[in-house]
């Protein structure tokens, strides 16, 4: 019996050929690694709650193992097999009207190969130090010499074995797709979600061998002996660079393209209409396909790459946008004048393309190669990809599965649970990946472990977010499978009582809402919708911030001042005193009431005798104090770190003015999307509580009917709705019948059905208007696009310099070789020092964690300098947020800069490129001295050889 | 009677299917290769690391027989089970064609490389392409019979093509014979110039680049004579009609598309890195002396 029962189940989901139960395979297998990738985040989020050692200790590997591993798991093994595979599996066939996918063995294969390669993937995580070169894998961090061990093959092959069945997914669905349709199914009646998968599908055919091939030579580079990646033989790091993202940027549009294709349904369904310019959405989406191809190297800026190259590469960048624009105001026309049912795909959909757009926008900043240079490899990067990965693909994932899923399984899933879960889930994506960009902005560095200790503030905030997703996303697990468990079924055919495409196989996504099925389900939602009333509460817990207080000041007088306070039993705070202060407060904080600023703490405040005796020993030193500011972001900085060079104010200014640009159009978007939700929503039908009732409905339509003719003339009928559906509700309960109360919404419906039969809600297609936002955005590309290339030209400016230094990147520290002196002090002197960060245990007061080195580098303020950058063993990055330089150290290449910086200062930056263990530990702090010092300085250094003490350099030079 | 063609037709009715395309029944296969492929890939790290070659060669071996398995499978449905129609045969067609696509994008990524490599030659390697010190195989010598010897194959291969489809078994047999054989003796020749060859795998980028693209080349080479052969037997089992051969159009496919890509090889990997040693080759080849010309050109 057992074995027979072993029989059924094996032949059903071992050896299956149908494409359902393979979908089936892909879902759950996706929920798996989804799970195994959201607890990896969870862990990374909480290492950063706060600075110092926190959840890892000193475990810097584990952690690059896990960012490295979170970012393959939730792209190979959680958004690839759910969209392309679930989704793709279960409603491609049905789409087509086809008997099943082409090539139904092949298809199992695809299927079977993913969990063999996550299991080698969990195995690299574990094989001894695993995989910590993220997960672009950069081949001299990734070479046998700097990751030894068996973890980065076992890797290699996990992601030739995912290729491989990504390959075979693919093959099949194109065959399918051409090959299998049924009669009548001509390209043009062709659904979205078939066409999305299909460019998808040649996306992976065309871009996924070139990654196998390039990690095939990282292979035999690390095992076979050759040299494609070794810069000693030849060989060069950023070839792989060019083959990863040749794939890497298609793959993007693999992970998005799908979730296009079930947001244009879900909208077109739950809009009761048919899908806004067909022809022109299909165009758009073959034509980022297209451009997905040709703009690799925006990945790249920083390698040093020609001016013209990226040029080129920041126009066609750019241009994506367009076609995406046209999806995004195709889905807002499908709306518009539409009969909007806010079911919960609905509400995914709409969160999406909000959510989409923001991401999008600022893709465009970061498209621009000079802006690039500030944001390179930040947390700007990370929150611009998880806004249209995170909130745009695992959106498009829950939008499909809440959409799909009565389909799929006939179970109803629970729409007030579901729409809380929604909320939750939203917010607490946002205030995860929101403050990022804060954090990237002013400088945070990607991949590392541990941070200065004023970016707690958004970090902690960031991990709030994560720790909100996370229980969301748990707490759906658990509400699917007790819905799996409960097994509520309903009807299969048009569980969203919409005839759609998948219960009429032969039709494109035209829309008929079928009254009968309607009014059933209708009654059925309405019942348990009565019963389940009351508010889900985010179980957010509070959290206590810890706040780490910057401590600035570099002198003797500050230590004596901190003392005597410290005498007086106070504990305080010392305001950061940066740059930022100096240049609007310094005047007016020393001379009117310098302890004000300086002591925070109102206990402290009070004692006024106190206060007077230090002002009088403060006033001595005020000079002293007056240039010992430093470069580092203040706590809660929104934007970036004040400049000292003409590059960085540049970027700033054009990043300034971009921004004003990119928020007007995200104005206007979310405007069209206010007005659509108000306008054409279809409150009755929805669980929607916060929009369910009629009184807001009415409120919403007395404001903007002011201003829209349209909506006022339609508010007094509107007004008289809401005032009966006020009236009866109350007597709903005990007076009205089941049935009067369904013909009563019927009425209702059928009322305002006639009240918005506008033209709008006829036309899906307006050559016009399509035209036009086709060429608005290509203008305001072009506006952008004139001061973004003069400013990457003018930066790319060579000037003849008058000092050049060489800075060389080491595991984990930077050599600075001042190449003037060379000459003029001959071979036998060194010119070169070293600069390692100074450790925590040996901080002095009023140096900064992870930024203070132990000898800075001296640069000469005023004059123009030449830095060569280049690295001796894996890839670095030299990264100075004030004066906007970011240049790759890459072995074999010296890639150059040129500074002039304006003001003296102290200037901090971090290796900003996955560089091993210690990646975070090793800074750069550049001291700006005027030219005589510099020279003087340099003449004494090296004809002494000695190293001098840093706190007498501030001393000397400051 | 009526009734009993009336049931009878119901019957044929019901067991009919009423589109053209082929329902597979669940196949253990798809499990197995997978399984297959985990012991591959473990005993492959377990040899590159731990110098253990067994379970790397109990994969590969376990892997070939599944596969064997699989196209037994396919062979029967195709041959004998009749279940590819015409609609089926197109996607196979299509499918192979699209696989043959991926294939020419992994070549792509290495010919990506070694463009990458030789146009811009960095300074460890003199800023030379080929790099300082790496004598080059003679590419009018042996790549020159080789490239003749695959020209030669494919032609052959498709020339057995068109014998079959012109009914003609006996000469379509003999030509595809000789196609194979041309493969082997490529292979040979490919084998005896790695032995021979004046660099190794290490020496330089160069190396590498020419170790990789013939090796992967050769290794499709060795599959597409397999495939061929596959194709010898199967015609010598007559198991292809004039209008229904897949499998060998497959095997055609795939050879032409091998020898397009030693053309490729060929021209830039061995002549164009030549260079000057290849215009001399050129040179020595045709045999004209056009050294008067030249001096009369460049020194008056």
């Amino acid at each position: 019996m057992l074995n027979q029962k072993f029989q059924i189940f094996f032949y059903r989901w071992v050896c299956s050929t149908n494409h359902k139960d393979i979908g089936t395979l892909y879902l759950l297998f996706g929920t798996i690694s989804g799970v195994i990738g959201s607890w990896l985040s969870y862990f990374i989020r909480d290492q950063l709650y706060s600075p110092g050692n926190t959840v890892l200790q000193t475990n810097y590997q584990l952690y690059n193992v896990m960012i490295t591993a979170h970012a393959l798991v939730m792209i190979f093994f959680l958004i690839m097999p759910i969209l392309i595979g679930c989704f793709g599996n279960w409603m491609v066939p049905v789409m087509l009207g086809a008997p099943d996918m082409a090539f139904a063995r092949l298809n199992n294969l695809s299927f079977w190969l993913l969990p063999v390669s996550l299991f080698l993937l969990v195995l690299s995580m574990f094989a001894e130090v695993g995989v910590g070169a993220g997960w672009t894998v950069y081949p001299p961090l990734s070479h046998i010499m700097t990751s030894p061990g068996p973890a980065v093959d076992l890797a290699i092959l996990s992601l030739h074995i995912a290729g491989v069945s990504s390959l075979a997914g693919a093959i099949n669905f194109v065959v399918t797709i051409v090959g299998m349709r049924a009669c009548g199914m001509s390209a043009d009646r062709l659904p979205l979600f078939c066409w999305s998968v299909l460019v998808t599908a040649i996306l992976l055919i065309l871009s996924l061998p070139v990654f196998a091939g390039g990690i095939t030579m990282l292979l035999t580079d690390r095992n076979f002996n050759t040299v494609f990646y070794v810069p000693e033989c030849g060989g060069d790091p950023v070839l792989f660079q060019h083959l990863f993202w040749f794939f890497g940027h298609p793959e993007v549009y693999v992970l998005i393209l799908p979730a296009f294709g079930i947001v244009s349904h879900v909208v077109s369904v739950f809009s009761s209409k048919e899908i806004f310019g067909y022809i022109g959405m299909v165009c758009a989406m073959c034509t980022i396909g297209f451009l997905g191809f040709i703009v690799w190297a925006h990945h790249m800026y920083t390698v040093g790459l020609d001016v013209d190259t990226r040029a080129y590469f920041t126009g066609a960048t750019m241009i994506i946008a367009v076609p995406t624009g046209i999806k995004i105001f195709s889905w807002l026309a499908t709306m518009w004048g539409g009969l909007l049912n806010f079911t919960v795909p609905m509400q995914f959909a709409i969160g999406f393309i909000f959510l989409f757009v923001c991401g999008g926008l600022s893709g465009i900043v970061l498209s621009n190669a000079a802006l690039d240079i500030a944001l390179h490899d930040t947390y700007y990067v990370v929150g611009h990809f998880h806004y249209v990965l995170s909130m745009g693909a695992v959106f498009g994932v829950f939008c499909g599965f809440y959409y799909w899923f009565p389909k799929m399984f006939a179970v109803y899933l629970c729409e007030i649970i579901a729409l809380n879960l929604y909320r939750v889930f939203f917010i607490g994506v946002n205030v995860t990946f929101f403050p990022m960009h804060f954090l990237g902005l002013s400088g945070m560095p990607r991949r590392i472990p541990d941070y200065i200790d004023s970016l707690s503030y958004f970090n902690n905030l960031a991990t709030l977010g994560s720790l909100i997703s996370f229980v969301a996303s748990a707490f759906f697990i658990f509400f699917v499978a007790f819905a799996l468990i409960e097994q509520r079924y309903i009807p299969v055919l048009d569980s969203w009582n919409t005839q759609t495409v998948e219960v009429v196989n032969t039709r494109r996504n035209f829309v008929v809402s079928s009254q009968v099925l309607a009014a059933i389900i209708r009654g059925l939602v309405f019942n348990i919708r009565r019963v389940n009333r009351r508010r889900y509460h985010a179980a957010a817990g509070r959290i206590i911030f810890k706040h780490f207080n910057n401590v600035v000041l570099t002198s003797t007088f500050v230590k004596k001042m901190v003392i005597y306070l410290r005498k007086c039993g106070s504990v305080f705070d010392i305001m950061l005193l940066d740059d930022y202060y100096d240049r609007r407060i310094i005047s007016t904080l020393f001379r009117v009431k310098p302890i004000k600023f300086f002591v925070t703490k109102k206990n402290v405040l009070k004692k006024k005798k106190r206060i007077k005796k230090i002002k009088k020993r403060f006033k001595k030193y005020m000079e002293s104090i007056i240039v010992l500011f430093a470069d580092i972001p203040h706590e809660k900085q929104l934007s970036f770190q004040d400049p000292a060079t003409p590059v960085m104010e540049g970027i700033i200014f054009f990043h300034n003015e971009l921004m004003g640009l990119l928020i007007f159009i995200l104005i206007f978007v979310t405007w069209m999307l206010f007005i659509i939700v108000v306008q054409f929503g279809q409150y009755y039908r929805s669980g929607n509580l916060f929009l369910n009732s009629a009184r807001f409905y009415y409120f919403m339509f007395k404001v903007w009917g002011r201003f829209t003719d349209y909506v006022l003339h339609d508010s007094l009928l509107l007004t008289y709705f809401a005032w009966l559906e006020k009236c009866t509700e109350a007597k709903w309960e005990r007076i009205v019948s089941y049935r009067r109360r369904r013909r009563f919404l019927m009425r209702f419906e059928n009322r305002r059905k006639y009240i918005r039969a506008t033209f709008a809600s006829k036309i899906s297609q307006h050559v016009l208007l399509e035209i036009i936002w086709t060429l608005i955005p290509c203008g305001f590309i072009l506006l952008i696009m004139f001061p973004s290339f003069a400013l990457l030209y003018g930066i790319d400016e060579i000037v003849i310099p008058m000092i050049t230094i060489k800075i060389y990147g080491y595991q984990w520290y930077w050599n600075y070789q001042h190449i003037n002196y060379l000459e003029s002090f001959g071979e036998n002197i060194r010119t070169d020092y070293i600069s390692t960060m100074v450790p925590d245990e040996y901080l002095e007061f009023g140096q900064f964690r992870l930024l203070t080195v132990d000898e800075p580098l001296y640069m000469p303020i005023g004059v123009h300098v030449r830095l060569l950058v280049g690295s001796m063993d894996v890839i670095h990055s030299f990264a100075v947020p004030s004066f906007g330089i970011k240049n790759d150290a890459i072995p074999g290449r010296l890639t150059q800069a040129f500074v002039f910086i304006k003001r003296a200062g102290i200037f901090y930056g971090q290796c900003s490129e996955l560089c091993g263990v210690r990646h975070a530990f090793m800074p750069i702090e550049v001291y700006g001295i005027s030219f005589e010092d510099y020279d003087n300085f340099f003449v004494n250094k090296f004809f002494r050889l000695t190293n001098l003490n840093e706190n007498a350099l501030s001393y000397e030079f400051l | 009677m009526p009734n009993k063609t009336m049931k009878k037709k119901k019957k044929i009715f019901l067991q009919t299917q009423k589109h053209p395309f082929h329902i597979l029944d669940s196949s253990p296969l798809p499990f197995m290769v997978s399984l297959c492929v985990l012991i591959l890939a473990l005993g492959f790290v377990e040899y590159m690391h731990f110098s253990a070659s067994l379970n790397f060669i109990v994969g590969l071996v376990l892997l070939i027989c599944v596969s064997f398995m699989w196209f037994f499978d396919v062979i029967k449905e195709g041959t004998f089970g009749g279940y590819h129609t015409s609609p089926v045969v197109e996607n196979l067609r299509l499918g192979f064609m699209l696989f043959v696509l991926t294939e020419v994008a992994f070549f792509a990524s290495f010919f990506w490389s070694f463009f990458h490599f030789s146009l811009a030659p960095s300074i460890f390697i003199g800023m030379q392409w080929p790099p300082v010190g790496i004598t080059l195989i003679n590419p009018m010598e042996l790549p020159l019979v080789n490239t003749i010897i695959l020209l030669y194959s494919s032609y052959l291969v498709t020339l057995s093509h068109e014998s079959m489809i012109n009914h003609s078994w006996r000469s379509s047999q003999k030509t595809l014979l000789l196609a194979i054989l041309c493969g082997i003796l490529f292979f040979c020749v490919q084998g005896y110039e790695y032995v021979e060859s004046p660099f190794s795998i290490n020496d330089s980028v160069y190396g590498s680049i020419f170790y990789i693209l013939t090796g992967c080349h050769g290794l499709h080479v060795l599959i597409g004579t397999i495939f061929l052969t596959v194709c010898f037997v199967r015609n010598e089992l007559k198991h292809f009609t004039c209008d229904h051969h897949v499998g060998f159009e497959a095997a055609a496919i795939y050879w032409h598309f091998v020898d397009v890509v030693w053309i490729f090889v060929y021209i830039f990997v061995y002549c164009w890195s030549a260079g000057d040693t290849f215009a001399l080759a050129i040179y020595n080849f045709f045999s004209v002396d056009f050294s008067d010309f030249f001096t009369i050109k460049y020194l008056h």
